[in-house]
């Protein structure tokens, strides 16, 4: 049996928790740079607001309506997140964290009863809101898709919603395609064309159709919902692509600093390289002019560049000095950037690879450097000890005017007792 | 070369004393708050103090709890709540620290 839960609109229950004046009011979550709205809880979707609406459009709306709004604040929600898993750990050993706020909870070789499960998922719930103060769903079946779906369906059956192997078929007959877990609108479109619109006609599809019109990923989905496990557990310890980006609160018109950005960043994704103790081959730079706030096409730009490294590394200054070497082929003057995104990529597992043309004392002398670097950096905080370039760039920091306080991790931060 | 007499207190060192081992039960139910009214001078807890809050501990009604009312955290026990209250958690523990006077 695989549990999937989820936290209620759950960056906007964070920011509730320790709230107590806002209980019941409607509250909405912003995105990096308070650009656009990328969460709501229930009060404040009832009011009419959609998560992508642009912030600076609905902000007299907000006001007036008495929305309250935030900053996205990770340090508060990985917190949350941190307590929560901690507490599925004391169900099942066998966890999957899909996203920041949903979980899937594997049960291997358990026969338990449907009353029972029903234990399980409504215990989770009642513990997690009472010791987190985080409101869950909870959705149980024998494959992560049927699970998702029953977790889509819990909020109608009081929050935790059981598999049962006599109902399965009338309720994916009221379901909708384009709800069932990795079917997009897109593939509900190419299914309505072969007249399947309801989530039963598509579990008993015939496989090779089915492979055919959804791809591998399409066929995987039709065997989960004939109860089959045929998705497996996405295990994230190395990452073959690590990304570092951010956007600018205001637009950057020079190229030096844009140059700082890139130094910053670069030195931001290696550190996280080093961390899983592996080496890249290939830096990517990209760099946008994509905002929110100018609807002229004439003003926009995008390009990007890959940077093929002369041998595998994870040495800070080296992978600094291709990104910067990559940023005259993609910038352009007259353009106001938002954003600068660097990309590690052909990531493989350190192994030290020698090389006819380089002195091995350069090698060492480099591991130990980037060694004491990272020494230092867990003890002082990261950016203790930094590249030099990359200083300068405060002024474009990223926009959180409405940032909450770390309520759970700061001493300074902590609720205040009246 | 190593030269000297061995420490006779080798094999008897402790770890340091960790005070979260004495405070905190249930590390992911437990949060702190700061006090910053002296309305509890009765129950000794002053101005400044640190409340360690255990969310998951079992409430009695005769807890020292802190709940919401009217939009605010506030302490008391649950047998003197008057109204329906959302109750955070229970107070396992009170830092005070000693100022020079």
């Amino acid at each position: 049996m695989i549990l999937h839960a989820d936290g209620n609109s759950f960056y906007a229950s964070c920011e509730q928790i320790y709230r107590p004046d806002l209980r019941g009011k409607p509250v909405a979550v912003l995105s990096n740079n308070d650009g656009v709205i990328i969460a709501l809880n229930r009060e404040a979707k009832a009011l009419g607001i959609k998560r992508g609406d642009l912030y600076f459009k609905v902000r007299d709306f907000c006001i007036c309506r008495n929305i309250a709004v935030f900053s996205s604040n990770y340090t508060l929600y990985a917190d949350i997140n941190r307590r929560i898993t901690s507490i599925y750990m004391e169900y099942a050993p066998d966890i999957e964290e899909y996203s920041i706020d949903e979980s899937f909870l594997f049960f291997n070789k358990c026969n338990f009863t449907k009353d029972d499960w029903y234990e399980i998922g409504r215990e989770l719930k009642t513990r997690i809101y009472k010791e987190v103060g985080m409101p869950i769903c909870v959705g149980a079946a024998p494959t992560k898709t049927l699970a998702k779906l029953y977790n889509k369906k819990a909020k109608e059956h009081g929050g935790v919603f059981v598999y049962d192997e006599a109902e399965i078929d009338t309720l994916l007959e009221q379901t909708d395609c384009h709800t069932i877990w990795r079917i997009g609108r897109a593939k509900a479109q190419a299914l309505a064309r072969h007249g399947i619109t309801n989530a039963l006609q598509l579990k008993h599809m015939p496989l090779c159709d089915a492979k055919r019109l959804l791809t591998i990923q399409g066929y995987a989905t039709v065997r989960e919902l004939n109860g089959i496990s045929a998705i497996n557990k996405i295990t994230r310890d190395k990452k073959d692509v690590i990304t570092s980006s951010r956007q600018f609160s205001k637009k950057v018109y020079d190229m030096n600093t844009l140059e700082c950005a890139i130094v910053q960043y670069a030195e931001r994704a290696v550190e996280k390289l080093r961390k899983q103790n592996s080496e890249c081959g290939e830096v990517c730079l990209h760099i946008s002019t994509c905002n929110y706030y100018s609807d002229n096409p004439d003003e926009q730009y995008a390009n990007g560049v890959i940077v093929e490294l002369p041998r595998m590394t994870s040495y800070t200054p080296d992978i600094v000095r291709a990104a910067r070497a990559g940023l005259p082929h993609v910038f352009r003057t007259g353009y106001g950037y938002k954003s600068v995104m660097i990309t590690l990529m052909k990531i493989r597992p350190a192994a030290y690879q020698g090389c006819l043309w380089v002195d091995p004392m350069e090698d060492i002398k480099k591991r130990k450097l980037m060694d004491s670097l990272d020494d230092i950096s867990s003890h002082y905080g990261r950016s203790a000890v930094s590249l030099a370039k990359g200083f300068g760039l405060s002024e474009f920091e990223m926009k959180r005017d409405f940032l909450s306080p770390c309520w759970t991790t700061r001493y300074k931060d902590f609720p205040k007792i009246h | 070369m190593i030269t000297g007499f061995p420490s006779p207190a080798q094999g008897y060192e402790d770890k340091s004393f960790d005070l979260n081992s004495l405070c905190i039960k249930h590390p992911a139910a437990t949060v702190f708050m700061t006090v910053d009214t002296d309305r509890y001078r009765n129950m000794c807890i002053f101005n400044g103090d640190l409340i360690i809050i255990d969310r998951a501990k079992r409430i009695t009604p005769n807890s020292l709890v802190v709940y919401e009312s009217g939009g605010e955290f506030v302490i008391g026990r649950v047998c003197n709540i008057k109204g329906e209250s959302q109750i955070t958690g229970a107070i396992t523990n009170v830092i005070h620290s000693v100022k020079e006077q």
